[in-house]
């Protein structure tokens, strides 16, 4: 492990789609994660929150190379893993395993369950013989919480949160160092969003797992994580430790998002901040600050001038030129 | 749009160029020899020696391959070995015998086809859907030589009504009479390729508007009160007729293999027939002028039916459409 | 849907069963054809005799038993068709998943490669490559299966299209599961309802072409099949010969229908039973 336990280091990554399908036209670029940065030490949990569109699922696949990215650098544990090919690239996808947000089509309908928890196993060669794959394979499904039996079942045997917890044993049986969660529960009702949840606390003890946990639901992201990052259309918008943008929000997006999170205590009264209209595509982007057409604060500067993300106080990064600490707040 | 057409119309050549190499080198496999085809045994070795330099045979296969290019880039398709007419002569004279065949029964097909396919979409597994299915699962299986020795004996032999070869009766009539006499002796014909063509249509009629009235916005047209008929013909025919137009494309370039079949039992005069011809007596120019102008068909026919598709509905971009 | 869900649906639907039953009935009257009749050769005694207590389905103008003909043709269409089958599934299935699971300038050049061959008229080059090929059955097999590898190279394409855009194949990557696994396992595995479909397709048509191929005499001369037997009827003028032996053409004609339509009706009821909503 190298400097101060930082296991994932990313720089700069962009990426862009080119959306255009004609052969010779000039390419049409979608931009779906415009140059981010962030560290993410060792134990920790990083919450990634947007809307669908603000690029967050776009950031897992590049993060786990499963989509080449423009440009940027991600180093895990020192080493930039972007250029590697796919033959070098055993460690990684053995240290790095990833939960999909629709748990059903996660696991191949015509593959046997206790055969989806082996197969990688069997592919990184991570056990000499059978019985031992399948002893291991058996284990794993206990500690999710289903029963070893289970393993000759196909996938539609199961409900959602089953299903879930199948895939969770399938990537924990890889011995991972880091998972990344890509709107994991959300698909999930709340109820058992909640064991799902509890599980992955659970599981980051035991195993000290790092995690990245994307979600469009600032309330489940606040729950699991140590540093949150909010990002709008394929930019950070504001990324800050979880107490400092929840005590001291300073983007008026992240403002926005906070006050939609329903309050269970029925005495508090809070003023909700509507965003008007639908996220913007992300193709003929505004040559100002990219939230202005939905932003309640927005001046006549906004239109032209595009912010930088600045450092508002130490570890809190904020992308707007009016930000400041507890902004917007009734 | 102009862009499109450019590119569409350079990918057509580069098909017809892989389809002309294709077939020249193909033949070039055959083992039989086409000049022991052609002469006589009596002839001496001078002779036939003289013959082959006639037809280029004794130079190597690739000069022969450039040679070839050549010509075809001067209009000039070759001469048949076996009675020495120019190939594009010949291919002429049997063009429009085959066109009169694939015009009828293609038309025919269309007029019929596409109003059953809407019928049997309209009442999905209704009395008349079920009989379409079971009619179009037998047209699709239907052998053409039992389908024309079904017809030949119905309408030939028993009845008597209707002739059982050839084109035209020898020696050819003048005028009207000739007019009618080719389309009494088209008939058969005529309706054995007809019925391949009518079952596809209406089986790809009747599938794309089933998939066309599933679509939100015919559903939408039915919530807002409008008239059914009104619906059909303004909205959902329109988009169903986007796959049946593609089929058709398709399958005018497939037809030929039923012509071949068709036009040799009922000793019809066309393309179909010369190219089996040409098979069983090794007349390669003439294969390679066939296979030229079916390759060259497919591609115009496919060029025009997308461009009848973008005119049907603006919405197929024609850069990103696949033909 | 698994096998056992596929089958139990799959028995409900009548039709797929009595096509399913034909096509086994005549696969098996193929492969027992020795059993079933001695092999026709030489010449009979009586000529063009109508169907009658010896002859079921009549003699031929040799005087041969046309019903010991067809039950050898039988044999030779089952041999041929599944050549074909094997043949078209080899090409066409993995070109498929390959120009489907990459999409680009790989996917891009088969695709292209697999259009120009649909352009091509089949038919024709057929008669040409049998021609070429040599009329022994064997080849007219492997030449109707290397003709009709596009339009199935056109189908597993699509549906690997649509596949390999499903959650479980991005999570088998992140896996490091390798790619000949994603795309010969958990593709193929998923995609194996429209390859049937369209594999009894190419049976149908297969036994079309065959006995188009026979029929214009480009067919094994010393081998029995349905077409050749009605090569043999039209050689002879039986169509319009007074007393008209009709049971030479049309005994023939009916086994080709029958087994073709018999494939036709199994592929659209495995299509009907994987998609219980397209019918």
């Amino acid at each position: 492990m190298t400097d101060n336990g930082v296991m994932l280091g990313v720089r700069g990554l962009t990426k862009h789609f080119n959306i255009s399908n004609a052969w010779f036209s000039k390419p049409l670029l979608l931009h779906a994660v415009d140059d981010l940065n962030f560290d993410l030490r060792r134990g920790q949990t990083l919450g990634v929150v947007g809307e669908s569109g603000s690029g967050k699922s776009t950031l897992a696949r590049l993060l786990l190379k499963l989509i080449p990215a423009t440009a940027g650098t991600v180093t895990y544990k020192g080493r930039d893993i972007l250029p590697l090919k796919e033959r070098q690239s055993g460690e990684i996808r053995r240290d790095m395993q990833m939960i999909f947000q629709d748990p059903y089509a996660s696991l191949d309908p015509r593959v046997r369950v206790g055969d989806a928890i082996a197969e990688p196993l069997r592919e990184h060669r991570l056990f000499k013989t059978q019985k031992e794959v399948k002893e291991h394979v058996a284990r794993m499904l206990e500690r999710v919480g289903l029963q070893r039996e289970m393993v000759t079942r196909f996938p539609h045997e199961f409900s959602g949160g089953q299903h879930q917890r199948i895939n969770i044993a399938r990537a924990l049986a890889m011995n991972p160092r880091l998972i990344i969660c890509d709107e994991a529960v959300s698909a999930l009702d709340v109820s058992v969003q909640a064991q799902v949840l509890n599980l992955f606390a659970q599981l980051k003890e035991e195993f000290n797992l790092t995690y990245v946990f994307i979600s469009h639901d600032l309330s489940v992201v606040k729950f699991v994580s140590d540093e949150i990052i909010v990002m709008y259309l394929g930019e950070v918008m504001e990324h800050a430790s979880s107490r400092q943008l929840f005590e001291r929000t300073a983007h008026p997006y992240t403002r926005a998002l906070i006050s939609a999170i329903p309050n269970p205590d029925p005495t508090v009264r809070k003023q909700r901040i509507l965003l008007e209209g639908d996220i913007p595509g992300a193709v003929n982007l505004p040559k100002g600050c990219r939230f202005q057409s939905r932003c309640f604060m927005a001046r006549e500067d906004c239109r032209d001038a595009h912010p930088e993300l600045r450092e508002l106080e130490p570890g809190h990064f904020v992308r707007c030129h009016y930000a400041q600490p507890g902004i917007g707040e009734a | 749009m102009g862009k499109y057409l450019i590119r569409r119309v350079v990918r057509g050549l580069l098909t017809v160029f892989v389809s002309i190499t294709f077939t020249f080198f193909l033949l070039r496999l055959i083992p039989a020899d086409p000049v022991s085809m052609m002469i006589d045994p009596k002839m001496s070795a001078e002779t036939v020696a003289k013959m082959t330099a006639q037809f280029g045979l004794d130079k190597p296969v690739l000069t022969q391959y450039f040679v070839y290019l050549g010509q075809l880039l001067q209009g000039n398709f070759g001469m048949s070995f076996k009675n020495r007419d120019l190939v594009t002569t010949l291919l002429l004279q049997k063009l429009p015998w085959t066109l009169l065949l694939l015009g009828l029964s293609v038309s025919l097909a269309l007029l019929i086809g596409i109003p059953v396919g809407i019928r049997a979409a309209k009442k999905r597994n209704g009395a008349f859907d079920r009989a379409v299915n079971v009619v179009t699962m037998v047209g699709i299986s239907i052998f053409i030589p039992f389908l024309s020795f079904s017809l030949l004996y119905l309408f030939g032999y028993l009845l008597r009504i209707l002739p059982t070869g050839g084109a035209y009766t020898p020696p050819p009539a003048k005028g009207f009479a000739f007019t009618v006499d080719v389309l009494r002796h088209a008939v058969l014909p005529t309706f054995t390729l007809f019925i391949g063509n009518c079952t596809s249509i209406i089986l790809y009629t009747r599938n794309s508007m089933i998939e066309v009235q599933k679509e939100d916005y015919i559903r939408t047209a039915y919530a807002k009160g409008w008239d059914e008929r009104y619906v059909t013909r303004r909205h959902a025919l329109k988009n169903a007729m986007i796959p049946t137009i593609t089929a058709t494309g398709i399958m005018i370039s497939h037809l030929m293999g039923g012509a071949i079949m068709t036009e040799s039992i009922y000793s019809w005069p066309g393309i179909g027939r010369q190219i089996f011809d040409a098979v069983s007596t090794l007349d390669y120019p003439v294969l390679q002028g066939a296979f030229l102008f079916l390759s060259a068909t497919t591609v115009v026919i496919n060029i025009l039916t997308d461009l009848v598709l973008a005119w049907i509905d603006p919405r197929v971009k024609l850069g990103g459409a696949r033909a | 849907m698994n096998q056992k869900t596929f089958f139990q649906a799959f028995r409900r639907n009548k039709l797929g069963m009595a096509g399913l039953v034909i096509v086994l009935l005549i696969i098996a009257i193929g492969l027992a054809a020795p059993l079933l009749a001695k092999y026709p050769k030489g010449y009979g005694r009586n000529i063009e005799a109508p169907p009658s207590q010896a002859n079921w389905m009549g003699t031929d103008n040799l005087g041969l038993d046309v019903m010991s003909e067809i039950v050898w043709g039988a044999r030779t269409s089952v041999y041929v068709s599944a050549m074909a089958v094997l043949c078209a599934a080899a090409i066409g299935v993995p070109l498929g998943l390959v120009s489907g699971y990459f999409k680009g300038r790989v996917g891009g050049f088969i695709d292209s490669v697999i259009e120009i061959f649909m352009t091509m008229p089949m038919m024709p080059l057929m008669i040409v490559i049998a021609a070429i090929a040599g009329s022994s059955v064997t080849n007219v097999g492997i030449v109707i299966g290397i003709l009709s590898w596009p339009s199935l190279a056109r189908v597993t394409r699509n549906a690997t299209l649509r596949t390999s855009e499903m959650p479980f194949i991005e999570v088998s990557r992140s896996l490091g599961v390798s790619k000949p696994k994603i795309l010969f396992k958990h593709i193929l595995l998923n995609i194996i309802g429209p390859v049937m479909v369209n594999l009894t397709l190419v049976m149908a048509t297969a036994v079309l072409s065959e006995s188009g191929l026979s029929f214009l005499g480009l067919g094994d001369p010393n081998t029995w099949s349905w077409g050749l037997i009605l090569k043999k009827a039209w050689d002879s003028g039986a169509l319009l010969k007074t007393p008209n032996p009709v049971w030479w053409w049309l005994w023939p004609s009916v086994a080709i229908t029958l087994y073709v339509v018999s494939f036709n009706i199994l592929g659209n009821a495995i299509n009907d039973t994987l998609n219980p909503k397209t019918r």
